[in-house]
């Protein structure tokens, strides 16, 4: 039997309590997560049990950091005092997890968790998916200058064709991400104020994956329909995939 | 509009800044708090890092020591006048409850 195994996981960096929801049903089917990611998580064997999850952030860490910070060190520190241990980092988030049935929560104050999160957010979510837009706000306009200087070779080149609704879909899930982080941070900023409670996020992101999964698709016609013997469009098409994918967080090198 | 920061403070806030009216290390918080209100407040480790950090970017209180991770902290003028105006705050709510149900009012 394989003591890891990959899985394809949907979540937003900042949907703490899906993450949470999920690593708690992980740990009873025997499983506890070792490397998150963008897209495919790692999870090696352990026995089922009862675990209790916790999400937090640290804004001043980042995914190219060698080894935790001294900050994220001391943070755990005082987490293990209270029965935490560290499961898996991935960027700004931690996860925490601890075999006791009540422990204290590593969070306690909602407008400092908001906050904390909202910094997060600043550090990696939102300039990447802020990039995604701008990038393709600016192909458009690529799109649309070569269709006004040569519109015959624009319609007649299928790959350019191709590129308007791809860098479409690509604007659309950076944009519904945008608006639905900012929707949730400002009521969860008043709720936490008024009634100092976390407003939960149980966010649907099936909208922005398939926009994401229809712009690779698009990719992939482009590739198809262009001559496999130009080295030039290869090249763009590898330039657009790596900065897709960097953008997207994933690590490359 | 978002509410100014510290404008009022939390209760967890409140008793960070009161057990740091005396030198105290980050780890040494979270029991202190808990012995202060007999177990009625209990402070997150998360959100005491977080607090911590932020106080000090405020100026509400002041390292004083480091010993490897080991950081103390004390605090401040400032501090000290955040933690005056929350009381001060608590005080005039407590007079303001007093004058509801101890003069007959029963509403």
């Amino acid at each position: 039997m394989k003591d890891v195994k990959y899985q394809l996981e949907l979540f937003a960096l900042y949907d703490k309590d899906a993450v949470e929801e999920k690593m708690t049903k992980m740990a009873a089917n025997g499983w506890l997560v070792e490397s998150p990611g963008n897209f495919l998580w790692k999870y090696r064997k352990i026995e089922p049990q009862k675990l209790q999850f916790c999400v937090t952030y640290f804004p001043d860490a980042s995914e190219f950091d060698p080894a935790p910070t001294e900050g994220q060190q001391l943070m755990e520190e005082f987490a293990a005092k209270d029965g935490w241990k560290i499961a898996a980092r991935f960027g700004q988030m931690q996860i925490f997890y601890s075999e006791e049935a009540s422990p204290t929560p590593i969070e306690t104050d909602a407008v400092v968790q908001v906050q904390n999160i909202h910094r997060a957010m600043k550090k990696n979510m939102i300039p990447t998916h802020i990039f995604m837009l701008i990038l393709s706000i600016l192909q458009f306009f690529f799109s649309g200058w070569q269709y006004a200087t040569d519109p015959i070779d624009f319609l007649s080149t299928p790959y350019m064709l191709y590129m308007v609704p791809m860098w479409f879909f690509i604007a659309l899930s950076a944009m519904s991400e945008l608006i639905l982080y900012y929707r949730w941070y400002i009521k969860a900023r008043k709720t936490a104020q008024e009634s100092g409670l976390f407003l939960t996020l149980h966010k649907n992101h099936i909208f922005s994956w398939i926009l994401l999964v229809l712009s690779l698709i698009m990719i992939l016609f482009i590739a198809t329909e262009s001559s496999l013997g130009s080295m030039s469009t290869l090249f763009y098409l590898a330039v657009v995939i790596i900065v897709t994918l960097f953008i997207c967080g994933i690590k490359l090198f | 509009m978002p509410r100014e920061k510290f404008r009022t403070l939390t209760e967890q806030m409140f008793y960070v800044l009161l057990c740091l009216n005396e030198e105290c290390c980050g780890m040494d918080i979270l029991d202190k708090v808990k012995t202060m209100t007999e177990n009625r407040v209990n402070v997150g480790s998360g959100t005491l890092y977080n607090l911590l950090e932020q106080f000090l970017d405020s100026k509400m209180i002041l390292e004083t020591k480091v010993e490897g991770r080991k950081r103390s902290y004390i605090l401040t003028a400032k501090g000290k006048e955040m933690l005056d105006a929350e009381y001060a705050r608590i005080q005039a709510q407590a007079l303001d409850y007093r004058a509801v149900f101890k003069e007959g009012n029963t509403k």
